[in-house]
């Protein structure tokens, strides 16, 4: 240890020192000093033959309360569906049939446009609607009246003949556009004996 | 957790495993760190507090604060001893300054200290005569705490340079060059006072 590494005795320095710090070199900590330093230390809990005690039960009441909470959601999520008033379903019903009987008076190749049509409106329909749906809204059920129901059904008749002819006439235009000797065929039928401006024209018509 | 009542380890030797035992969970084993320390810390502490209540509580400080840094000790770096000793340090200057004392600091003009020649200092520091002793004392007084700390390192404690410097977290160079300038300030201080009680 160099003591003097700065070649200077200063003696009257180091007794003045002494001096001041006599009172704190018989400073000694007090009886419980440890004590209350050890208090302060946070004491890690490493007891496990306690903790295999309430590990099982509390591992099976997590996983009970997990259970409760998955089947909580998951009949929430069955309630939070919307199930559709049993007036429109019944009049959805009512359509399914009106279509068949679309099919029967269209022409044999709108089978495809109404079939197509036909897998979206079973979608919005479920045939057997859930009892709770039924049983949520009780009460709309007799406010339809059998006339009502009748006028409704009529008016959404007229519509999907309307939207059937529709659909039809523009497949059928667009088969013949298509095809040119369909076109042919088409044209010798509506006007055997017409140039071509009239059965253009005829075509628009159709 | 494991007994206490294992073999224990002793000596600064086994210092470092110890240490390694408390970091791994033993948090008990810090006990012994504390038992053997306490005294050491708490004596170095009230050299800047005087009082035993606020010393004890800034020991206290110390050794917790050891132990929440107890994983970035490294034992290659230097002795436990002077690790603790500068949190020691750092934890004093902490508490004097939340306390906000007002110190009698003389800060003596740049100029005046320049004067005084070399040889006059080495005079006045040397002299054992109870009058300048006496003045001495008060002059340590005066002084900031940190160089009040370097002062007790070096003459009372008779620390090299190196270690003061690992406790202080100074450098080598900046510590002599401030113990001279201490004792600069020492001679001046004395001068003033000896000034002061002749009028």
């Amino acid at each position: 240890m160099k003591k003097d590494e700065l070649k200077y005795k200063d003696r009257g320095l180091r007794r003045a020192l002494q001096r001041r710090n006599e009172a704190a070199g018989r400073m000694t900590p007090s009886a419980d000093f440890t004590d209350r330093l050890m208090q302060r230390i946070p004491q890690p809990e490493k007891k496990p033959v306690r903790r295999r005690l309430w590990f099982y039960p509390a591992t099976a009441v997590a996983a009970g309360v997990l259970l409760l909470v998955s089947l909580h959601f998951k009949y929430n999520k069955v309630e939070t569906v919307e199930p559709l008033p049993p007036a429109v379903i019944a009049l959805v019903e009512e359509v399914r049939d009106t279509i068949a009987l679309v099919q029967d008076s269209c022409l044999a190749r709108n089978d495809t446009s109404v079939l197509r049509e036909s897998p979206v409106l079973a979608q919005q329909s479920p045939r057997k609607p859930s009892r709770k749906s039924l049983r949520k809204e009780p009460a709309q059920e007799p406010e339809i009246s059998a006339d009502s129901l009748a006028r409704l059904t009529a008016a959404i008749e007229e519509e999907l003949n309307q939207v059937a002819d529709e659909t039809y006439m523009r497949q059928m235009e667009v088969l013949i556009n298509s095809d040119p000797q369909l076109r042919m065929i088409v044209n010798e039928i509506i006007n055997p004996e017409g140039d071509d401006e009239q059965i253009a024209y005829n075509i628009k018509m159709i | 957790m494991k007994q206490e009542s294992d073999t224990p380890p002793q000596g600064a030797r086994d210092e470092a495993q110890l240490i390694r035992r408390i970091l791994d969970g033993e948090t008990a084993l810090f006990r012994r760190l504390a038992d053997r320390y306490a005294g050491q810390v708490l004596r170095m502490v009230a050299r800047l507090i005087p009082s035993q209540e606020e010393a004890e509580e800034a020991a206290q400080d110390t050794l917790l604060e050891a132990y929440r840094s107890l994983g970035r000790y490294d034992e290659r770096q230097g002795s436990f001893q002077t690790w603790l000793m500068s949190i020691a340090y750092h934890v004093s200057l902490k508490h004097l300054r939340r306390q906000q004392r007002e110190l009698p600091i003389i800060e003596p003009d740049a100029l005046w200290m320049e004067n005084i020649p070399d040889e006059e200092t080495d005079i006045l520091l040397d002299d054992t005569s109870e009058s300048r002793v006496a003045l001495l004392e008060r002059a340590v007084g005066m002084l900031k705490p940190e160089d009040r700390m370097l002062l007790n390192l070096y003459y009372f404690d008779n620390h090299p340079i190196r270690e003061i410097s690992a406790i202080m977290e100074r450098e080598e160079s900046y510590l002599r060059s401030r113990l001279q300038w201490i004792r600069k300030k020492l001679a001046v201080i004395i001068k003033t006072l000896e000034d002061n009680e002749e009028r």
